[in-house]
């Protein structure tokens, strides 16, 4: 049975999926009127992999600078340099490269390009008792395109996410103005990705899509999509370990877009039944506790 | 996610019959939640990943702290359920380990 009250809420956005996908960058930079495009990675993506060189050599002049230190935490000294770096080349287009962290934090530099109120004063608030309150971040933001190396939900959400050097705490922004205005899923930069990192990425995109079949009230727009994305995330898993095959992940990227076009819809970016919910609440705070012993080991070498 | 399955499951018993129908598998209402974690972990298995929170590499005396945290996750708990579960969550916590 269907339930007929619901919202829905589109972001228009261009998604170029495919072999040499990324050959219409330069399109694309020149679509949103950009002159100075600026690029936000990971070490990794742009000191071992041969992606971002293409990058610089398609975009040339449109292309004013590179910042490739997010960390893998998006931390926010990290965050920090890159909107230093940003700002100084003056850049009207951000471009982040990279898997969940790397897009976000892209978001984030955006975010802090713009506003000019303390940084404290932008976070989402969680009172002890009450629903979380994200601020309005009312000024206008840079265009961004997301090219992903591997799939993920952060690729067009509006959510994103910091972490405190000093404190370990997470800082959470929520800025709709941070939705992409276009995606790359290229071949040869989805390929770059470890296969044990999209292996982890695969289980979760298949952990929801399975639970997000208990949806138990359905608006008429969402179901179809909730199934494919389980439908691509259950063929791909079983595909994703030769690393030389990009299908399952372009089917994952697939599923997780399908995911993200359910909550769009009026359905849920995860549905709370009480496994769900567990899940999810044990996830993020292992997550968390985790990075931050990794972390400690790290610097006590 | 078995662990929380098996132990959560019968909380949203419409909800796990849904996730049971779409993945085929036929059972009793009382056994979707078991069946589902079959799957999911045999799923889980075959690509080599870990089932335990001990295999991942966490210190079981680290589990109070992931508690607390997961008692405070608005998204997950809207209502502010959790903290009037805490013992069970952290019974929960301590199987999956």
């Amino acid at each position: 049975m269907y339930s007929y009250d619901f919202r829905v809420t589109g972001y228009p956005f261009r998604l170029y999926s495919g072999k040499d996908a990324l050959n219409s960058l330069p399109d694309e930079v020149e679509r949103n009127r950009a002159r100075r495009a600026f690029i936000v990675c990971g070490r990794t993506v742009s000191r071992k992999t041969t992606v971002v060189a293409r990058m610089r050599q398609l975009l040339g002049e449109q292309l004013a600078g590179v910042f490739d230190e997010i960390d893998k935490d998006t931390t926010r000294s990290s965050i920090v340099r890159a909107v230093a770096a940003a700002r100084a080349a003056q850049a009207d287009l951000v471009i982040g490269v990279g898997a969940g962290t790397v897009i976000q934090g892209a978001r984030i530099v955006t975010i802090l390009l713009a506003e000019k109120r303390p940084v404290e004063e932008l976070v989402t608030q969680y009172p002890e008792h009450g629903p979380a309150i994200s601020p309005k971040l009312p000024e206008p933001k840079l265009p961004i395109i997301n090219v992903l190396t591997a799939p993920t939900t952060a690729q067009n959400r509006a959510g994103s996410r910091m972490k405190d050097d000093a404190t370990a705490r997470g800082m959470e922004f929520f800025d709709p103005k941070t939705r992409p205005v276009a995606i790359f899923w290229d071949t040869d930069a989805l390929l770059t990705a470890p296969p044990q990192l999209i292996r982890t990425g695969a289980a979760a995109i298949y952990c929801r899509a399975v639970m997000n079949l208990g949806a138990t009230s359905d608006n008429p727009l969402v179901e179809g999509d909730r199934l494919q994305a389980w439908r691509l995330a259950a063929g791909a898993l079983p595909r994703i370990a030769n690393a030389a095959d990009p299908a399952p992940r372009f089917e994952l990227c697939a599923a997780t877009l399908l995911q993200n076009r359910e909550s769009d819809d009026g359905g849920s970016q995860f549905v709370r039944h009480w496994p769900m919910r567990a899940a999810y609440a044990f996830s993020t705070s292992l997550i968390s506790v985790f990075r931050t012993s990794a972390r400690a080991r790290a610097t006590a070498r | 996610m078995g662990t929380v399955l098996r132990r959560l499951g019968h909380r949203d018993p419409v909800a796990m019959a849904r996730i049971a129908g779409a993945l085929g598998l036929e059972s009793a209402p009382a056994e979707a939640p078991q069946r589902i974690a079959d799957r999911m972990e045999a799923e889980f298995r075959s690509l080599g990943m870990p089932l335990r929170l001990a295999e991942l590499g966490i210190e079981r005396g680290r589990l109070p702290q992931v508690l607390e945290i997961s008692l405070r996750n608005f998204n997950a708990d809207p209502k502010r359920e959790f903290v009037r579960e805490r013992e069970m969550l952290g019974e929960l916590l301590e199987s999956a380990w």
